[in-house]
């Protein structure tokens, strides 16, 4: 899609069209949703904060102001919405221990190995952690732009992203330095 | 296997995860759908009850509530506008041709007014309609999606205003003496202009902010601590979720706070009906009953403020304008107080696409009173305020590598905006910009794809050139140039160019910088990591006075004692470039031809530092000879779980001895709230504030006095 369809659909989906939204949605929605699994952790949750997204994101539309911004907004909304959902979490995390919670594998889910290792692997590292790396690794900003998303410094992103790095590399057992 | 190489692999790794057909855009457009046919967005649709009732809704009757959590999409987009290349080459051809200029002839504030390039509307009708007008032009030309060639022809309307050349003419206010009482105060840049923290005191309370989860949702609280000789007792609390608002659904953000004598100022963004900040006032003559004085809203998301002879300066950018219907005037025209703007005080932008409107607002903490309020058109969202003028300033989307400055003169609350610029390269944070004796120094690093601009720019060609200037070198091929390079700008207050230098340190990085009267320094680091010294005397001439090179970098500069400058940054194996850890360095700037350092001090154990990146993160008073700051450092166990610990530690320089620690204390605290924590004393007795709690401490000594939870 280049730029010029990029804000026709814009435009029509602040006018309620929700065929271009969808089209816009389809860009992304591959990513918002790994995203969401990742920083969530659970499938089900994932779903519900990107129905969250999107209903939010279309009433919301009328206020985006530039549309080649639509992808980094968007994300935005995902991102505040699965922070709130993490804080949840915390709150109720109490009686469950992680252990726990990695054994709670779906038996369907078993066929992807490699996400399923990646998402218990998201499990050492914190809430800071898991959502610069998911942004970072799965949305593919830039440590600048992670900084503004997350209302940080760059500094302290780049930081926070290597130690990450670290930790899954041992967790992963893969060579890396 | 190298970081960026890592994160592909993680990146298809993570692409294995099945995505849900329930998801798929089909599904999702059946979903928009229906809500489209049931739902009528409006705002008077009903709110749910329960803040945790929404987590149990289904997908189909979030609908309902979404027009509450919409409240938080506009404030989204805050900040979201990323530098494209491609971004705003439309834009561009919206510019206006500078035709005139604003009146700036009000008789009482003539002392204050400055030359503009701004102009303002006669009424809020001629604001709507010219801003309409190219708003309309801007996406009629979409309408025709094919012709990917056409552009659209837009042109404002000229404005008949006569130019007032009124130059700035207020002499500089006399710099009070620094204050004497023996407690800590929010490291600042400028002297006597205070900045916002999550933390004050005021020798004997501590007013700090803390935060917490409370039935899933993070809540803060403000409280007021007693301190008897490290004695802590909770006096009372401020809920700053419902401070200022009783409906439990609306997202209230705290930002920070200040103490003015016995006031409380704390600023607030919101999202009730649009993104708003709010300044809330207590009066905490009586400790165990702060009393709400008063509640200021202005339109625009919250970019800074500053407290400067008792009267508080807002900045927000209003960037949600919305133009659909002449009235009410509330849609497009910012408001302080629950009052639009007055129409002599709105400017019209000249890109109305590629810019938005900041509303500076000021209030006299005396007397609660709004004394001034503008709405300026600009880019950027960063700010940076000496004892006479606020300059905003930020990325120039429409041209990238560029940073546009906005500056509005101030004096005893009376705000007038004054002429803008744009310098190309970029400015990595407000120490990098100083005004000093009327003008304005700053330091901007250009990338390589960049460094052409610096040639192409024929309205920046200064009236002397100093002896640096790279452009000048015949020997210097601009395109060979493959680094970064950086230069110093030295603008006048019209914001003229006065002089520069571009040829300091080719292929290295900013660090850091602090001017210190008439000299600037800079540490930069990439091969070599020298600290510069800059001679501003002559702002016509500026000159590198001397360099030192040293291994690693200071992110963090620090005037400390006559002659000193204190540095924390991060040291590196000269030969190897591996990180060695956090290191502190007093540097010896008596003789800025001799620059040499005094002594330094590594931390191999620790790799970061919040105070690296966050002044305010540091404790310091030379007077006192006191340096503290939290660090973290990683303890790898066996069986590969890192363990990281937090410690605060204090220090003392003596001229013979250099550093001396004089206490560290573990910290318990999330390494994620380290950015939370901050260590201020009173007396002979040390503070140790987290998210959630304060210890406190005999200075130098080891054993914790007390300590509050909240």
């Amino acid at each position: 899609m280049n730029k010029e369809e990029l804000t026709a659909h814009v435009l029509l989906a602040k006018n309620g069209n929700t065929d271009s939204f969808c089209k816009l949605y389809e860009l992304y929605y591959k990513d918002m949703y790994r995203f969401a699994y990742y920083m969530l952790k659970d499938e089900e949750d994932a779903k519900d904060v990107i129905s969250e997204t999107v209903l939010d994101a279309f009433i919301g539309i009328k206020n985006l102001k530039k549309p080649e911004n639509f992808k980094a907004w968007i994300f935005q909304i995902l991102t505040t919405k699965c922070k709130r959902q993490m804080a949840v979490y915390v709150s109720n995390r109490e009686n469950l221990s992680d252990a726990e919670q990695a054994m709670d594998i779906p038996v369907e889910e078993k066929a992807y190995a490699d996400s399923i290792d990646l998402k218990n692997a998201f499990s050492i590292l914190n809430d800071m952690e898991r959502t610069v790396i998911s942004l970072m690794v799965i949305a593919g900003y830039s440590s600048r732009e992670t900084a503004k998303l997350l209302n940080s410094k760059e500094g302290t992103i780049r930081s926070i992203k290597s130690r990450a790095l670290t930790k899954l590399s041992q967790e992963l057992k893969e060579d890396f330095q | 296997m190298n970081e960026q190489e890592y994160m592909n692999k993680l990146k298809q790794k993570a692409e294995n995860a099945p995505i849900p057909e329930s998801i798929s855009p089909e599904n999702m457009k059946k979903m928009l759908d229906e809500h489209m046919t049931t739902t009528k967005p409006s705002k008077e649709q009903k709110k749910p009850t329960s803040s945790k009732k929404w987590l149990a809704y289904t997908t189909v009757a979030c609908a309902m509530l979404l027009v509450v959590s919409g409240a938080g999409l506009t404030m989204a987009t805050k900040n979201m506008i990323k530098q494209s290349e491609t971004s705003m080459d439309m834009a561009q051809e919206a510019c206006v041709e500078e035709t005139g200029a604003a009146a700036e002839d009000d008789a009482s504030d003539s002392d204050l007014a400055c030359a503009t390039d701004l102009n303002t509307p006669e009424s809020y009708e001629e604001y709507y309609d010219t801003i309409k007008s190219n708003l309309d032009a801007y996406y009629d030309s979409f309408a025709q999606v094919q012709d990917s060639n056409k552009r659209s022809d837009l042109q404002v309307k000229d404005f008949n205003t006569s130019k007032a050349e009124n130059s700035v003419v207020f002499e500089d206010a006399a710099m009070e003496s620094g204050t004497n009482s023996d407690f800590s105060t929010t490291n600042i840049q400028e002297e006597n202009i205070d900045e916002g923290d999550i933390i004050k005191t005021d020798g004997k309370y501590i007013y700090k902010v803390s935060t917490k989860i409370e039935d899933g949702l993070l809540t803060n609280t403000l409280s007021i601590i007693k301190t008897v000789n490290g004695k802590l007792t909770l006096e009372s609390t401020i809920h700053l979720d419902s401070c200022f608002t009783d409906n439990k659904e609306d997202y209230v953000y705290f930002k920070e706070f200040y103490l003015y004598q016995n006031q409380l100022v704390l600023v607030f963004m919101n999202d009730f009906d649009k993104p708003e900040t709010t300044i809330v006032i207590y009066d905490v003559t009586n400790k165990s009953n702060p009393v709400k004085k008063k509640v200021i809203p202005q339109s625009g998301s919250y970019e800074s403020s500053r407290i400067h002879e008792g009267i508080l300066y807002t900045i927000s950018n209003f960037s949600n304008a919305d133009f659909s219907t002449k009235k009410p005037y509330e849609n497009y025209i910012p408001s302080v107080a629950g009052k639009l703007i007055d129409c002599s005080n709105i400017h019209f932008p000249e890109n109305v696409l590629a810019e938005s409107t900041y509303v500076v607002s000021s209030i006299d903490l005396n007397t609660l009173e709004v004394t001034d309020s503008i709405a300026v058109p600009t880019a950027g969202g960063q700010i940076y305020v000496s004892d006479r003028s606020i300059y905003i300033y930020g990325n120039v989307y429409s041209e990238p590598g560029k940073t546009k400055l906005l500056r509005v003169a101030y004096r005893e609350g009376k705000l007038s905006p004054g002429k803008s610029t744009i310098i190309t390269g970029y400015v990595y944070d407000s120490f990098a910009l100083s005004e000093y004796n009327g003008y304005l120094r700053i330091l901007a690093t250009i990338s390589p794809s960049n460094i052409n601009l610096l040639r192409e720019d024929s309205d920046m060609i200064p009236k002397t050139n100093a002896t640096n200037d790279i452009i000048n070198d015949e020997a210097v091929d601009m395109s060979q140039l493959t680094e970064n390079i950086n230069v110093l700008y030295i603008l006048d207050e019209n914001m003229s160019l006065v002089s520069k230098i571009s040829g300091i340190a080719p292929g290295e990085q900013i660090k850091s910088v602090r001017y210190i009267g008439d000299m600037g320094y800079l540490v930069t680091y990439e091969n070599v990591d020298p600290l510069f010294a800059i001679d501003l005397s002559d702002p016509e001439n500026p000159e590198i006075k001397g360099r030192l090179t040293v291994p690693g970098f200071s992110n963090y500069l620090h005037p400390y004692a006559d002659g000193l400058l204190f540095g924390l940054g991060e040291e590196y194996d000269p030969q190897t470039q591996t990180f060695e850890g956090l290191k502190i360095s007093m540097f010896d700037i008596s003789n800025p031809t001799n620059i040499q350092v005094k002594d330094q001090y590594i931390l191999d154990e620790a790799y970061y530092a919040p105070a690296q990146y966050n002044h305010k993160a540091l404790m310091i008073n030379p007077e006192k000879n006191i340096i503290g700051f939290l660090y973290q450092e990683q303890v790898g166990a066996d069986n590969g779980i890192y363990v990281t610990n937090c410690y605060f530690v204090t220090y003392e320089y003596q001229e013979d001895y250099g550093f001396m620690e004089s206490g560290m204390y573990l910290v318990d605290t999330e390494d994620y709230d380290s950015d939370q924590v901050r260590g201020i004393y009173i007396g002979d007795y040390l503070y140790i504030s987290t998210s959630n709690s304060v210890t406190s401490y005999q200075l130098n000594g080891e054993d914790a006095i007390d300590i509050l939870i909240e």
